[in-house]
């Protein structure tokens, strides 16, 4: 390796990469999560073990996809926490000022950091969908695989038809109150899986808003 | 609910495992070539941050691997139930 500033440049992209993956496996937890819901209502007063096992496996899935979604966070965090050690305000790293921190409070305040990051990407998100509406044709082509995959989900009623029980139908109250439910359901789903890269962008932001922050606050 | 009624929302399930799947699927390969460029451009370094980020995505990718299988799982189980349905 040549120079710092190409290390640095690696490893920004490092944790781009690393950022996205832990976005599309959030996306993919809310799905194994709605999976579950699905088979707890099918399993009602069965106890075939296939139909057990389903329930189990499922639930178990969205746990463990969590725990990655965590881990790749928190992977990326590393690795931001470096670039700022080897290039000081060259990385969008958010724990310089933290360091002399009990590790509990810092523990603490990573996570509240990583729930407000991911808190403020979904705003960002439908704030980027919004934007979008008078030019819905560009994001439609984005998302037409999505709109397939997700249109019978979403039709209003059709889940409270055939399962009797509303309480249980996970889209089923979003899209009775919306005008547009394909679209509504798709800024939940976008929001973590078809904007990735945008959401990526935005977190980078985050980080270097709040490293100019800590700057201040060690000036200060 | 019915038969029929309960088949329907078994699909739905088995559909919404399906995609989380290939996500997952989609991740790993993502996840591998993370990895690899984190291991390469930081080789040399036994940086206690690196050390920790390394092992974050180790642990990581054993997860994803974990969540890919339960998925298979899911979804072969809940197919074979919907077949001895009928």
């Amino acid at each position: 390796m040549s120079s710092i500033g190409e290390v640095v440049a690696r490893l920004r992209q490092a944790v781009e990469r690393i950022d996205r993956a832990a976005v599309s496996t959030a996306g993919a937890r809310s799905e194994a999560e709605l999976s579950h819901r699905y088979f707890v209502e099918a399993g009602r007063g069965t106890a075939d073990p296939r139909m057990r096992a389903a329930i189990t496996e499922s639930r178990t899935a969205g746990e463990k996809a969590g725990k990655a979604a965590r881990l790749l966070s928190e992977a990326a965090d590393h690795i931001c926490a470096y670039i700022e050690i080897i290039a000081p305000g060259a990385g969008p790293s958010r724990d310089s000022a933290t360091d002399a921190m009990p590790d509990g409070k810092r523990l603490v305040n990573e996570a509240a950091d990583r729930e407000a990051r991911f808190a403020k990407f979904h705003r960002r998100t439908n704030q980027f969908l919004a934007d979008k509406e008078g030019d819905l044709k560009e994001f439609e082509q984005l998302s037409r695989e999505a709109v397939s995959a997700f249109r019978d989900r979403v039709r209003p009623g059709d889940v409270q038809a055939s399962v009797g029980t509303p309480k249980q139908a996970p889209a089923q109250p979003r899209a009775s109150n919306s005008q547009h439910p394909v679209t509504d359901v798709l800024l939940a789903v976008a929001g973590l899986t078809l904007v990735a890269r945008a959401g990526v962008e935005k977190i980078r932001d985050i980080r270097r808003r709040r490293s100019q922050r800590d700057d201040e606050s060690k000036a200060g | 609910m019915s038969v029929g009624e309960a088949k329907a929302v078994i699909r739905r399930g088995i559909q919404s495992a399906e995609h989380s799947r290939k996500a997952i699927q989609a991740v790993m390969a993502e996840a591998a070539d993370a990895v690899t460029l984190a291991a390469q451009t930081l080789h040399d370094s036994r940086h206690e941050e690196v050390e920790k980020s390394l092992a974050c995505l180790k642990a990581a990718e054993h997860e994803l691997r974990l969540t890919e299988r339960r998925l298979k799982e899911t979804v072969d189980s809940a197919s074979s139930y919907l077949s001895a349905l009928g």
